[in-house]
């Protein structure tokens, strides 16, 4: 099984020697050099955000509060050899793992109160104090949830990138059947994921 | 609204594209739980998110890269007003026992011989603080210097009455600044209702009031209850929207200044701009001192930003303008370098607007500015509801605007945080 996750890919990082400018630009309060930074990495930022909180607009929320408090304390970031992106993607996924515990409790109360109302014994929900904080075990977790063929699929088009074909063929069905899969598979993996 | 199959059509087109699209006939149709499963575990297939560097940029409130209109203003420390406050209770029984010795001077002098009074157009001599120079005493001259910004409302008042120049200068000239000084900051004090004088500078103010007459009442629409100090001559020419400060119609000292040379502290004083307090009735003023009870003085905290200037206009609540509605960047442009002059004190806790903002009960910023001739103008916005307006200038008035303002810029922007404990 293919890595979804690109953390290991850093071929998109700025050479080294530029963003140590920009960052001491930053220091010296260059707001051209936020533009800058922002546009090197504003967008994979997004997107690894987006891994933790799928929704559109809290993604965006997130991106944007990360960034806010990243450049407040852009004093206190010191690269030590690292790139800049680390310290941002950590500050980042912390905000949005913040939202999306907020997120479970209150989930989590709605349950109680449900569960308190309703008279029919219920089976025992699956365990959501786990606290997972890597992306792939969550994806994992979440797919160990589904329907077999739901997490089939899933894993065939969506994390190993296959072709509809491909796909298709090794699931043994028609094209049409193996969309309508991924579509129920989709539907049904974004309410156990995050777990 | 698509049905399953086409939406499952939509959804494998989409993941054919391979790339990000905003195609709102691909997006739009498909559930959001399928969209956020996808965003989930492919999230280059998102579109890019709505956010700018701009939007980041502006949201700033500190750090390097907060937005000051492109400038960064260095915040200077917190003035801890108790902490000012206890260092002039330290000086007040330095300052009533010099006062009473003054008095004691100016009591032997006058019965010997009195005084020369200049004539009204001679120019004032610098060299007035005797008695400074007379002691030598270090802790005077500290104490001269401390009360800088006031001495030009001493002059002020002792300007009202020109045609009678030797009582009142005399004993202006014979206390050698500090008694008067002391007089003054009461005539202040009671202006802002402000309290904790010693008795002897209530005595002494309590004898000068007796010896100067009354200032004229401002005579404009505005039956302002403030005392305010108009050059009779310069009545005539209050300022008018638009136009520039009027012309000085007379010369006033500005002692104890270390601002400036001593020849260059004869200032010219235009009319001082002041608004009258509310009157509020008695029940609502004693519902207003239960209210301003729970931030006392202890919990006021008064930060001072420097050389603030175009973001005032576009962050603070209040916006400044002068009296005619010119703002605040034109004055400056006008006036890139306005220097320190007298000021009335008298005026700052009239003029003063707030909205509530955040979490703090009360945030508003007070932009202070002093033109060549001397003259503050501090008039707000009006959005504030008469409610709010009296709370905060009652809280206002707890604050040692002297303090503040002994040693500040000749231009800067105050931002008082009223904040629950």
């Amino acid at each position: 099984m293919n890595d979804p996750l690109p953390t290991a890919d850093s071929s998109f990082l700025a050479p080294a020697a530029q963003e140590l400018a920009v960052v001491n630009r930053l220091k010296a309060g260059d707001r051209g050099a936020f533009r800058e930074l922002y546009q090197w990495y504003g967008d994979r930022l997004y997107r690894e955000i987006l891994r933790k909180l799928p929704n559109r607009e809290a993604a965006e929320d997130c991106l944007k509060e990360a960034l806010r408090k990243a450049m407040e304390r852009i004093d206190q970031f010191e690269p030590r050899g690292a790139s800049i992106f680390f310290w941002l993607k950590r500050i980042a996924v912390n905000l949005a793992m913040d939202h999306h515990r907020a997120e479970q409790r209150r989930r989590k109360l709605h349950q109680r109160i449900d569960l308190m109302e309703s008279t029919a014994a219920k089976p025992p929900a699956p365990d959501r104090n786990l606290e997972v904080e890597d992306t792939q075990r969550e994806v994992d977790l979440s797919l160990s949830k589904l329907n077999p063929r739901y997490a089939q699929v899933l894993r065939l088009r969506l994390i190993e990138e296959r072709s509809r074909e491909e796909a298709a063929q090794i699931m043994g069905v028609s094209l049409s059947n193996l969309d309508v899969l991924l579509h129920r598979a989709c539907k049904a993996f974004r309410k156990v994921y995050p777990p | 609204m698509m049905t399953p199959e086409e939406q499952a059509s939509a959804l494998a087109a989409l993941l054919d594209q391979r790339t990000a699209t905003d195609d709102p006939t691909l997006l739009e149709g498909l559930d959001t739980e399928v969209l956020e499963a996808l965003y989930a575990l492919r999230p280059e297939l998102a579109p890019p998110a709505r956010v700018s560097a701009d939007d980041i940029l502006s949201s700033l409130t500190e750090g390097p890269l907060a937005d000051v209109s492109g400038e960064v203003a260095p915040e200077t420390p917190v003035v801890n007003l108790q902490e000012v406050r206890r260092s002039r209770r330290q000086w007040l029984p330095w300052g009533t026992v010099l006062a009473a010795a003054a008095a004691l001077v100016l009591f032997v002098r006058t019965g010997g011989e009195a005084p020369e009074a200049p004539a009204p157009s001679q120019e004032v001599p610098a060299t007035r603080v005797a008695p400074a120079e007379e002691l030598e005493d270090e802790e005077f001259e500290e104490l001269v210097r401390d009360k800088a910004p006031i001495a030009g409302v001493v002059d002020r008042v002792s300007e009202q009455t020109p045609d009678a120049p030797s009582a009142p200068n005399a004993l202006t000239e014979g206390f050698g600044g500090i008694a008067g000084e002391i007089a003054a900051e009461k005539t202040i004090e009671e202006s802002i209702g402000a309290k904790g004088f010693s008795g002897a500078a209530k005595q002494a103010a309590s004898a000068r009031k007796q010896e100067i007459p009354a200032p004229a009442p401002f005579e404009d629409e505005d039956d302002s209850p403030v005392q305010r100090t108009v050059p009779p001559a310069a009545r005539d020419q209050s300022p008018t929207p638009a136009a520039p400060p009027p012309p000085p119609e007379a010369k006033f000292e500005t002692r104890g200044n270390t601002r400036k040379s001593k020849a260059a502290q004869a200032q010219e004083v235009a009319p001082v701009i002041a608004e009258a307090d509310e009157e509020i009735p008695a029940e609502e003023m004693l519902a207003e001192e239960a209210e301003l009870a729970p931030f006392a003085d202890e919990n006021l905290e008064l930060r001072t930003k420097a050389v603030v200037t175009q973001a005032s206009t576009t962050r603070a609540p209040i916006i400044l303008r002068r009296r005619d509605r010119e703002p605040l960047d034109s004055l400056n442009t006008a006036y890139p370098s306005p220097p320190l002059s007298a000021i009335d004190l008298s005026v700052l806790p009239t003029n003063v607007s707030i909205e509530p903002r955040d979490n703090a009960l009360c945030t508003l910023s007070i932009n202070l500015f002093v033109e060549p001739s001397a003259t503050w103008y501090l008039v707000l916005e009006d959005s504030c509801s008469s409610a709010q307006r009296s709370k905060i200038e009652r809280a206002l008035k707890k604050v040692d605007w002297e303090a503040v303002l002994s040693d500040g810029p000749a231009r800067f922007n105050l931002a008082l945080s009223l904040l629950p404990k």
